[in-house]
């Protein structure tokens, strides 16, 4: 982190390149001025210190050059400490010659040690910068990976974006064409596929060859990163299209069903009719009577499927008016009653809670739907009871058809809005299951809410939200 | 021989109606019942002499009613099926159901499958002697003529004949037909359909449009002559 932080704070290179010329001009400075500096202080006390510790006291430049410039500062300290020796220190002084055989010896010793020194710390020293520069790199790799891994999921272009201002780039970003011209543009590939292209748009010096190479792996990482985000959505695209055909699939064949049963009801009926030779009147108006119970199963069943097709292809429009709901929950109980005349139903609507912002026919439908619903679920129960009831919460209205029938199953609240699921204990030929698919189609479509729930002690709450009107 | 009682198993009431009404107007004692599990114990209770199932019913679906049926008894079970994909009745036949009719269904054809298969199940009754136009065909005799020329079958034609008169009206799977003529070394089904073509083309007046030997496509044949 402290590297990317420290190439926040020098926005100009984020990879601080080693030996720049400024360095390698205080090496010079150091090696020059340092050994005759040296020389300087050394040369009063020149009669009392020993050679030796007189050529110790040079190798201090010369290290301190070539540490600080490598090996070519720290031999030019060398050459210039060699000669201020000879000429500051070995008798005869203010000259370069030599006295004595030992003293031109000692020259030839200091001057190749000091060269062998300083040739020595700057390949340590280089070593040790490539080493650093080595991890410098790695390291921001690595905090570019963590970036990318760790805060993918806000997405692509939001990692890109924290990277770039890290990198000191005013942005970064993918792009589809492949401008591959500008050296901040890297191609991003995965194996044979161009995926984008990652440029990198600032006011930034041409990139160091180390740069270069960090920007080319993170580039690479983002292929991939990107590569697996559209395989992803590929995925995903395939799953809602097997979905979406399987549920297709599903609703064809029960609607061929629902269709064909009453179909085949009346067809049996009225070609055993044509098959007597005596037609018994009773007998007649036997099958007069169920030919018109299974019309009426189709018309009401063509209908729904009408709604359905509408609510899905998003032909439905709702009308959006003040709705009076005693208004409708008259008829609507009044229709059931006539179907199911043991089922006794109750109404509670709170005064604030009576009037909602919808569709008039939409919501007679949706009441209509679920009290046939509830009236199918209590008809073997013990107790027949459904209660509606009405409250307002806020600017709500609520309106909920509670039963004591068998209940729901465990999973049932998420499916039972899906098309022909019908549950089993309500499973009859009058239900086709889609009085719950069409009331939720109708009630979003009305900007509404519907769900399910377990009614408290046993028993099925269907519930939907409407906004309620003054 | 007193009325063959009929068990009618749908979950839509306007089907059982219509079913029950045209049995019973043809002498037949019906009782019904709308679930799986309801025919299943229908069956072991009252011993009926056919069952009439549809596939589709809640509780105990139509082909694991099947099943639970053949475990005990071997009533004749005529299916009943929206589902007119091939698999459902090929499935229905091998859980043990005789014949299968595809709603919508008319009467007619009902019960003219009610009948054979009751017919099946009762002891045989006359030599099974059939005609239509010229052809006059006895099976106990083994002769098969058409006008006054006698018509020659191989050995295995004949097993072919023998086997699907047996049973005139009721449908013979290709499996069960492979059984009957060839045994345990059955070939497959292409050479039944070779067979069978060759023995239209003895005995049908136009093999194209055979009246005899009936072909339920992809399930298998039925005699389609009544015994004279």
């Amino acid at each position: 982190m402290s590297r990317v932080e420290r190439a926040t704070a020098m926005p100009s290179s984020f990879l601080r390149p080693h030996a720049s010329t400024w360095e390698l001009r205080i090496a010079y400075v150091v090696a020059i001025l340092g050994s005759l500096a040296i020389a300087a202080a050394l040369l009063p006390f020149r009669e009392g210190l020993s050679h030796t510790l007189v050529a110790f006291l040079f190798l201090v430049p010369v290290v301190a050059a070539s540490w600080l410039g490598g090996a070519v500062p720290g031999i030019a300290a060398a050459v210039v400490s060699s000669a201020a020796f000879n000429v500051g220190f070995l008798p005869p002084y203010g000259t370069f010659s030599f006295e004595r055989t030992e003293y031109l010896v000692a020259f030839l010793a200091f001057l190749t040690m000091s060269v062998v020194i300083s040739w020595l710390v700057g390949v340590a020293r280089d070593r040790a910068i490539a080493a650093e520069d080595r991890e410098a790199e790695v390291r921001l790799l690595f905090d570019l990976s963590h970036v990318l891994v760790t805060e993918r999921a806000e997405g692509v272009t939001a990692v890109l974006a924290r990277v770039a201002e890290r990198l000191g780039f005013v942005m970064a970003s993918v792009r589809d064409s492949a401008e591959e011209g500008s050296e901040m543009a890297f191609p991003l590939r995965v194996g044979d596929v161009l995926v984008g292209t990652l440029v990198f748009v600032g006011d930034h010096p041409p990139l160091s060859a180390a740069e270069t190479r960090v920007l080319r792996t993170f580039a690479d990482e983002v292929a991939l990163v990107l590569q697996q985000e559209r395989l992803e959505h590929d995925l995903r695209d395939a799953e809602l299209y097997r979905r979406t055909d399987s549920m297709r699939q599903t609703l064809l064949a029960t609607a061929s069903h629902e269709l064909k049963s009453p179909v085949a009801a009346i067809t049996a009926s009225v070609t055993d009719l044509l098959a007597r030779d005596e037609l018994d009147p009773t007998v007649v108006r036997d099958v007069l009577e169920d030919v018109r119970t299974s019309t009426g199963r189709l018309e009401q069943l063509i209908v729904n499927l009408l709604d359905l097709s509408r609510i899905e292809s998003g032909a439905l429009v709702a009308r959006d008016e003040v709705v009076d709901l005693d208004d409708l929950l008259g008829p609507a109980i009044d229709g059931v009653r006539e179907r199911w005349p043991d089922v006794e139903i109750s109404v509670e609507l709170a005064d604030d809670a009576a009037r909602v912002r919808g569709d008039a026919v939409l919501i007679e439908r949706v009441l209509t739907n679920l009290l046939e619903n509830a009236a199918r679920a209590v008809r073997a129960s013990a107790n027949r009871g459904i209660r509606v009831h009405g409250t307002r919460a806020e600017g709500d209205v609520t309106i909920s058809v509670v039963d004591h029938g068998p209940g729901l199953q465990f999973g049932d609240q998420r499916v039972v809005f899906t098309p022909f699921y019908r549950l089993e204990e309500r499973s009859t030929p009058l239900g086709a299951g889609l009085g719950l698919a069409i009331s939720k189609g109708f009630v979003t479509a009305m900007g509404g809410e519907i769900w399910a729930t377990d009614t408290p002690g046993g028993g099925a709450t269907f519930g939907f939200r409407l906004q309620g009107a003054s | 021989m007193s009325d063959p009682v009929v068990l009618v198993v749908d979950d839509d009431p306007q089907i059982l109606r219509a079913v029950e009404r045209a049995l019973t107007a043809r002498d037949m004692v019906v009782r019904t019942a709308t679930d799986g599990r309801a025919a299943v114990g229908e069956v072991a209770d009252d011993e009926p002499d056919l069952v009439v199932l549809d596939l589709n019913l809640p509780h105990m679906d139509g082909l694991t009613a099947c099943r639970e049926i053949r475990r005990s008894s071997r009533v004749p079970i005529l299916v009943l099926s929206v589902r007119d994909a091939e698999q459902d009745k090929v499935a229905a036949l091998d859980l043990g159901a005789d014949d299968y009719l595809s709603k919508p269904f008319g009467a007619a054809e009902l019960l003219a499958r009610v009948r054979a298969l009751l017919r099946r199940a009762a002891p045989p009754t006359g030599g099974g002697r059939f005609s239509l136009e010229g052809l006059r065909i006895d099976i106990d005799a083994r002769s098969v003529r058409r006008g006054s020329q006698t018509v020659h079958l191989t050995p295995t034609e004949w097993r072919l004949l023998e086997a699907l008169a047996a049973t005139p009206g009721v449908l013979r799977t290709h499996a069960s037909l492979l059984e009957s003529v060839w045994g345990v070394d059955a070939p497959d089904v292409e050479a039944l359909r070779v067979f069978v073509s060759q023995v239209r083309r003895k005995i049908e007046p136009d093999p194209r449009q055979p009246r005899v030997i009936g072909t339920d496509p992809g399930v298998g044949y039925r005699w389609l002559i009544e015994p004279a």
